[in-house]
């Protein structure tokens, strides 16, 4: 049965706005309703167990403005009884807030023509039995790829959802999205020795994951015959586009997003227009990419999602902003608020700058071309651990990499036994020497593998 | 499209998720366990005095766990109509049977016994529920003020609150009905202090499934935690790093709690076990440590005693056994599931447990603690000899083959027996399994502490509320500033 989100919609949307009323009638001046629903179907596998689910966190939360201050409440769930308590406790937790000077208002409607990404009707219909049978091929073809692969864990997961956001000032949209993802992790063993691979797609169409489960077990194959590279040096590194996506947007996220540039918190203040990158980097924030994973109509609180240069050509150009930061500098939001959850309830929380889609322009070499012209170096592949502890204020990060390879003269020499990756990434950022060709689509944006001189590596 | 009117709590929320479990069954499912969840979330985030951030959110929804052909399915929703319960219902058994087709391995629910205990709930005086916002806030202000006044070249506070409280209520085809209160509340202050280019850290907090009034003891006031925050902090402007290399180390209560649960406790969880990805599959019965380690993994530390998380069944209905898995050294049991239980031939140990209704119940851990032993804290001291006493955590990272790197939040050098200046920089580096061949004895004392402020994640659920601990441990060759 086919997840029907234009009806869902209007549901939403009604809803936020019995939600604003509500607020107002508890004595908001201004008031904001987000409303958002998720079905999601969920197949994961661990070697040979099968965990299947599937749910709908749905909810509504209320920010109010009230004596100029700013109050939040949430709830799972939706009824009215529901929505007028939420409203009521919204307005409590403002009365014990502190005057905040720096908000302004909630956004006015802005006019901008914007749309949401691909829906593909066969995600929409896409069945549990469906997600079941993938799920059971891509642990068999890992499996069925070498027989050192002993475990896994992997899984489908099927995501159809949207949201509404309604607020005081005439402020009325809604946004849409369908994806379906696969994954694997999976352990290779050999003489007690193991190593992990691991391989992922997500996708606004329906795609085809024969590789994924073949793609990780190769993965972890190849890093069985490790050595230790029993050095440290500074020497240049070619990263694979799904090992660098994560660091790439741990850094930009917060180097790009005004309100850490206001509040003293970004590496890029004050740098409008100077040099922070090599000239081959190009990134834009792209809301309105159609096969972004990130891409919506609107953002978490109704701002048309749009693109904004944010390195061009080495140099910087812009910040991401939501109302708040923009309000704070007389600017246009760029439609960056993002409301940071787990569990797909976005309702639970309120709106805060964020990338959509970063988007990295390709160079022209293929990944073995970048490597080709390595000569000495570091091969990074697969995910590299430890970039949720760099300092994206400072750019100082030290991950350890347990995919890697050595690089003489243009050729693979040897897998290495797990590496530690150091360095600053801003400085990292201007010793960028290649770009290529090779656009990866990630839940953070569309990155390609890169080649950063500079860094310090041992193991 | 929703209808979340809540039902009347007692009978009436039984009778709700029985006919879940009729409809479940109905349509074929061999077992069906139906739970609700009514959880209340308060935060208050306090940056310098100000109030930045305040949170109350509410999270009700109902979800359904069905058993058929070896298979199990979930499906959860937020609705609680009897249309909606039976659509879930439906989805929940249609999932298990399209699993059921493909299954190699086929899972149970294992051992079937009713039972019945309803409304069991804490003691509390200060039930959190009963007091507002602003109570809350002034108990944070009080600490950050107090850590402001004790503190040296302070640049920045951070005072924080958290607590969650709500309702559980538990029905399945065995007739087993459940229902109990869980709770908990936590205060933090986090002090930066600073002196030319250093900057160093002091915190504390106090946390558990008590009511407030356990912030009215002094030791565990606003003003006490403030306090000591500011002067832990400005300690260690004088402080020295640690000496790098191996040192013999005194490792405190919550330091060794972390090391507990997350560099060996998830290495017991029975489905990384199961699935091979555990480096302790097959090794129960092995000697892993020294004799002088065992650890423990339990439901309910007597509440007057220790301020766990108290958690009386899991998110299956079973029972929270106490559940000894590193006995004197040897690996005495895994953490189940009843579905990783059946796998294994063994007895759920009470540790599946979901975040929210959103989720299936997983095997996670409860409260996970080192055993005490029978040295007092001096004859510790004098056992150490010359080292590193490290205290408590400052985050750190333990991956799956059991190594770890840990960052005390403080720490002092020992010399002979006496404690001679404070260190700054203690990170604790190594495997796990080496850590606890080099335990040399543990102190009388138990402490343990949950936390609502980083729970535990696994699997796309966080935070899950735990509970960790332990004595002080006596520990050889422990790796120092192994950080780069």
């Amino acid at each position: 049965m086919a997840v029907d989100l234009n009806s869902l919609e209007n549901k939403l949307a009604a809803l936020t706005d019995l939600g604003v009323k509500k607020a107002l009638a508890n004595g908001a001046e201004e008031a904001e309703a987000f409303a958002s629903y998720a079905d999601i179907t969920s197949i994961n596998i661990k070697t040979a167990i099968i965990e299947a689910s599937q749910g709908a966190p749905s909810g509504i939360g209320i920010r109010v403005v009230v004596d100029g201050k700013v109050g939040f409440s949430a709830t799972s769930g939706i009824d009215e009884a529901q929505i007028g308590q939420v409203a009521k406790e919204a307005v409590v937790v403002a009365r014990i807030r502190p005057l905040d000077p720096a908000f302004k208002h909630l956004p006015d409607p802005v006019k901008r023509s914007s749309k949401d990404g691909i829906i593909d009707d066969r995600v929409l219909e896409f069945s549990e039995k469906e997600a079941l049978n993938e799920v059971s091929m891509l642990a068999k073809r890992t499996f069925e790829y070498d027989k050192r692969i002993k475990s896994l864990w992997g899984g489908v997961e099927v995501w159809r959802g949207t949201f509404a956001v309604s607020n005081s000032r005439g402020l009325m949209s809604c946004a849409k999205g369908a994806y379906i993802g696969a994954g694997i992790y999976c352990v290779a063993m050999k003489n007690g020795k193991q190593k992990t691979g691991s391989e992922d797609i997500t996708s606004r169409k329906l795609a085809d994951f024969s590789e994924v489960g073949t793609k990780a077990a190769d993965r972890a194959v190849k890093m069985l015959e490790a050595k230790p590279l029993g050095k440290s040096l500074k020497t240049p590194t070619v990263w694979e586009n799904k090992a660098i996506g994560y660091l790439f947007w741990n850094m930009l996220n917060t180097a790009t997003n005004a309100q850490n540039v206001q509040e003293g918190k970004s590496y890029f203040k004050g740098k409008i227009g100077s040099k922070v990158a090599s000239n081959i980097i190009t990134v834009v924030d792209d809301g309105q990419l159609p096969e972004g994973l990130s891409t919506q109509k609107i953002d978490a609180e109704g701002v048309p999602m749009r693109k904004t240069m944010l390195i061009e050509k080495g140099v910087l150009k812009s910040f991401l902003y939501d109302s708040y930061a923009a309000l704070r500098e007389d600017k246009e939001s760029t439609g960056n608020a993002k409301r940071p959850t787990t569990s797909n309830e976005p309702f639970l929380a309120t709106p805060t700058v964020s990338t959509t889609n970063l988007v990295v322009e390709p160079g022209r070499k293929t990944l073995e071309g970048l490597v080709a012209e390595v000569d000495e170096g570091i091969f990074i592949t697969d995910f590299v651990m430890g970039v949720g502890h760099a300092n994206p204020i400072t750019g100082e990060f030290s991950v350890v990499a347990p995919s890697a390879f050595l690089v003489e003269k243009g050729e693979i020499i040897h897998p290495l036994e797990p590496l530690t990756v150091a360095g600053n990434f801003y400085h990292a950022l201007k010793e960028v020497q290649a770009i290529g060709c090779d656009m990866r689509l990630l839940e953070i944006g569309k990155i390609p593998s890169i080649v950063i001189e500079g860094l310090t590596v041992s193991g | 499209m929703w209808n979340t009117k809540i039902p009347k709590r007692g009978s009436n929320m039984f009778e709700l998720l029985q006919y879940g479990v009729k409809k479940g069954e109905e349509l074929g499912a061999e077992f069906v366990e139906v739970r609700f969840d009514d959880l209340s979330i308060r935060e208050i985030l306090v940056e310098n005095k100000v109030v930045k951030d305040v949170k109350t959110l509410r999270r009700v929804g109902i979800g359904l766990h069905t058993y058929y052909g070896g298979a199990t399915g979930y499906s959860s929703t937020v609705d609680l109509s009897k249309k909606a319960i039976a659509g879930a219902a439906a989805r929940s058994v249609n999932i298990a049977k399209a699993s059921s087709a493909m299954v190699k391995v086929k899972v149970e629910p294992g051992e079937l016994t009713a039972s019945e205990s309803k409304g069991q709930k804490l003691d509390v005086k200060k039930h959190p529920r009963d007091f507002p916002l602003q109570f809350k806030k002034d108990m944070v202000l009080r600490a950050v003020e107090s850590s402001e006044e004790h503190g040296k070249n302070i640049s920045s506070t951070t005072g924080k609150y958290g607590e969650i409280y709500g309702e559980k209520f538990f029905f399945n085809s065995a007739g087993t009905e459940i229902s109990w209160s869980p709770m908990l509340s936590h205060l933090t202050v986090f002090v930066v202090s600073k002196k030319a280019d250093l900057l160093v850290i002091g915190a504390d907090g106090f946390a558990g499934s008590f009511g407030l009034e356990a912030f009215d003891v002094s030791e565990h006031s606003p003003e006490a935690l403030g306090e000591n925050a500011g002067k832990w902090a400005a300690e260690k402007l004088e402080a020295k790093p640690a000496p790098p290399g191996k040192h013999r180390a005194l490792c405190e209560n919550r330091l060794v709690g972390v090391l507990a649960h997350e560099s060996f406790g998830h290495l017991t969880e029975a489905d990384f076990v199961v699935s091979g990805m555990s480096p302790l599959t097959g090794k129960l019965g092995n000697q892993l440590g020294s004799e002088k380690a065992t650890i423990i993994d339990e439901g309910t530390p007597d509440p007057k005693k220790y301020n766990g998380f108290w958690i009386p069944f899991d998110d299956q209905g079973v029972k929270t056994n106490k559940v000894v898995i590193l006995d004197q050294g040897k690996l005495a049991s895994y953490l189940h599931s009843r579905e990783t239980a059946t796998l294994m031939k063994g007895s759920s140990t009470g540790n599946a447990r979901a975040v929210n209704y959103n989720f299936p119940p997983i095997v996670r851990m409860r409260n996970t603690y080192f055993a005490s032993g029978d040295l007092s804290l001096e004859e510790a001291i004098e056992l150490l000899d010359t080292g590193i006493y490290a205290i408590r955590t400052a985050g750190g990272q333990a991956n799956a083959d059991g190594t770890f790197m840990f960052k005390a939040l403080r720490g002092y050098y020992v010399e002979r027996g006496e404690i001679k200046h404070p260190l700054r920089e203690v990170t604790l580096t190594g495997s796990i399994l080496t850590f606890l061949q080099n335990v040399e004895g543990a102190t009388r004392e138990l402490i343990i502490q949950s936390s609502y402020f980083g729970g535990c994640g696994k699997g796309g659920q966080f935070p899950l509320p735990c509970g960790l601990g332990g004595p002080h441990l006596l520990v050889r060759d422990v790796q120092f500033g192994g950080e780069k």
